[in-house]
């Protein structure tokens, strides 16, 4: 017949054998199978399945696992670089690439109609003034036709100009203004020619100076925060009803606002983490009425 | 190369590093997610995930833990989600398979240096049969601490950080894990016993 408190020693078996009870416990149940069979018997089953588990032998792992598993890390791995510089950085280098090439195009056509000019007159937001006044890059110079630089710049008043940017501004509703140069090309000012203006000459001619517009949205390419109407990506992603939960849980690492999960420079990272689960989609649109890259999760 | 020199290369994007930084430990995390999961596909498959997530979250290693932890906790995870996944879908052909597939070379023993007569030799076999089908009756959170214990060794400690339970929580869990064992393997208790 069971003794009373042997259903108590049964319950500290499991961990008498692994040495996690108390001191008091251990001496309490130790005693007890030294003089009750049956508890002795319980203790001895208990420890041999413990001891037959340690010998259960697991198959070998596929010979091509590791090489399978190697293949996608490595086609994660290329990306992994690309999109380790933040997408918006990238794309300030690539549009400052791009102003670099037109202008060296630029110059190279315009050297021949044009020789003298600043350059460097024509890289935008450098002449920029708070004042709303116009404003030139050298007012002391004058080109080779003997225009001096206030009669430039009475040109650039006169006539609208194009918006020049190094960067393409997400309000569309920017409004396009010719640059100085484009201006005295339509008024036929310089001797040799009135080539049509397109925006890579605008950009960059080497042969005449061009005022900066003081209210241009154009593009400083120096820093974020000085622009007006960025856009921001909001990525709407969506997953099984299973998933949920994970995905919520993924994204725990962000902070969490009206507009969903503040992603900023994690989005990447946290879009390869989210791919992984059942029933991912993914949309993405730009929107100028957050202020960091943002994640709203649905299921 | 030291590990943790090889974990700062991986969170450059270095995949050779990570090659090299998992490589020792694939073999014995495919054991656990096979007593896990009962079923070598689910369990490769399981592991795959697993060790790309940990790729993917290199920089989240922070070296509090040790890595083979960080690994364990990544998979431990995985194999609970498709023991779930498996539970909503109502997929049962894993039993069925786990008796068949469990045959041969699947029992071999730490046999003794005296070699045991024929009827010893059955005996364990069947009782590692029995036993791996116990296992697989335990609930998910039984058999992730059973087989970290009791089969892969880790320690209570170690086990509740993969688990993110408490140490009287793991405590728990193992004490009924075990119990639970004895229960189900009570009809085969004379192929336990000498």
């Amino acid at each position: 017949m069971e003794k009373p408190d042997c259903k108590n020693i049964l319950d500290q078996i499991p961990l008498y054998i692994d040495n996690m009870l108390s001191e008091e416990e251990t001496d309490i149940v130790c005693k007890h199978i030294k003089t009750c069979s049956a508890c002795k018997k319980e203790y001895e089953f208990i420890k041999s399945i413990s001891k037959a588990s340690a010998g259960l032998v697991s198959p070998a792992l596929s010979k091509d696992f590791h090489d399978r598993l190697m293949q996608k890390i490595s086609a994660e791995a290329a990306p992994k670089r690309r999109i380790a510089l933040p997408w918006r950085k990238a794309m300030h280098f690539a549009a400052a690439a791009a102003v670099i090439a037109l202008s060296v195009v630029s110059f190279l056509n315009l050297e021949q109609k044009a020789p003298s000019a600043n350059v460097d007159e024509y890289l935008p937001a450098a002449s920029e003034t708070p004042s709303g006044e116009v404003q030139t890059a050298q007012p002391e110079q004058t080109t080779e036709q003997g225009e001096s630089v206030a009669q430039i710049t009475d040109h650039a008043k006169a006539t609208p100009k194009p918006q020049k940017t190094v960067k393409k501004p997400v309000n569309a509703t920017a409004p396009a203004k010719k640059t100085t140069q484009e201006s005295r090309m339509d008024e036929k000012t310089l001797p040799s020619e009135n080539p049509p203006v397109t925006e890579s000459e605008v950009i960059s001619p080497a042969s005449a100076r061009i005022v900066q517009e003081p209210d241009s949205t154009a593009y400083s390419g120096e820093n974020d925060e000085t622009e007006t109407a960025t856009a921001y990506r909001v990525v709407t992603v969506t997953v099984s009803e299973t998933a949920y939960d994970e995905a919520a849980h993924i994204l725990s690492v962000c902070e969490m606002d009206e507009n969903g999960y503040r992603a900023e420079e994690k989005l990447p990272d946290l879009l390869d983490a989210l791919s992984a689960l059942e029933d991912y989609e993914m949309t993405s649109r730009a929107s100028s009425d957050v202020t960091a890259d943002y994640i709203q999760l649905t299921k | 190369m030291e590990e943790m020199e090889l974990i700062a290369r991986v969170k450059t994007g270095d995949a050779d590093a990570f090659s090299k930084l998992i490589c020792g430990y694939e073999q014995k995390l495919f054991a656990f997610a096979y007593r896990m999961l009962s079923d070598s596909h689910d369990a490769e498959d399981a592991l795959q995930e697993a060790l790309l997530r940990a790729y993917r979250k290199i920089d989240s290693f922070s070296g509090d833990a040790a890595f083979s932890t960080w690994l364990y906790t990544i998979l431990n995870n995985v194999c609970l989600d498709v023991l779930r996944k498996r539970k909503r879908t109502g997929d049962k052909t894993h039993l069925s398979i786990n008796q068949t597939s469990r045959e041969e070379d699947e029992y071999e023993l730490q046999i003794e240096d005296d070699a045991p007569g024929p009827y010893d030799s059955y005996r364990k076999k069947a009782a590692m049969q029995a036993l791996q089908q116990a296992i697989d009756q335990l609930s998910e959170e039984h058999r992730a601490v059973i087989v970290m214990r009791d089969i892969d060794g880790l320690e209570y400690d170690e086990i509740a950080k993969i688990t993110g339970a408490s140490l009287g929580t793991v405590k728990s869990r193992i004490s009924r894990g075990r119990l639970a064992l004895r229960k189900i393997l009570e009809k085969n208790r004379e192929l336990f016993l000498d």
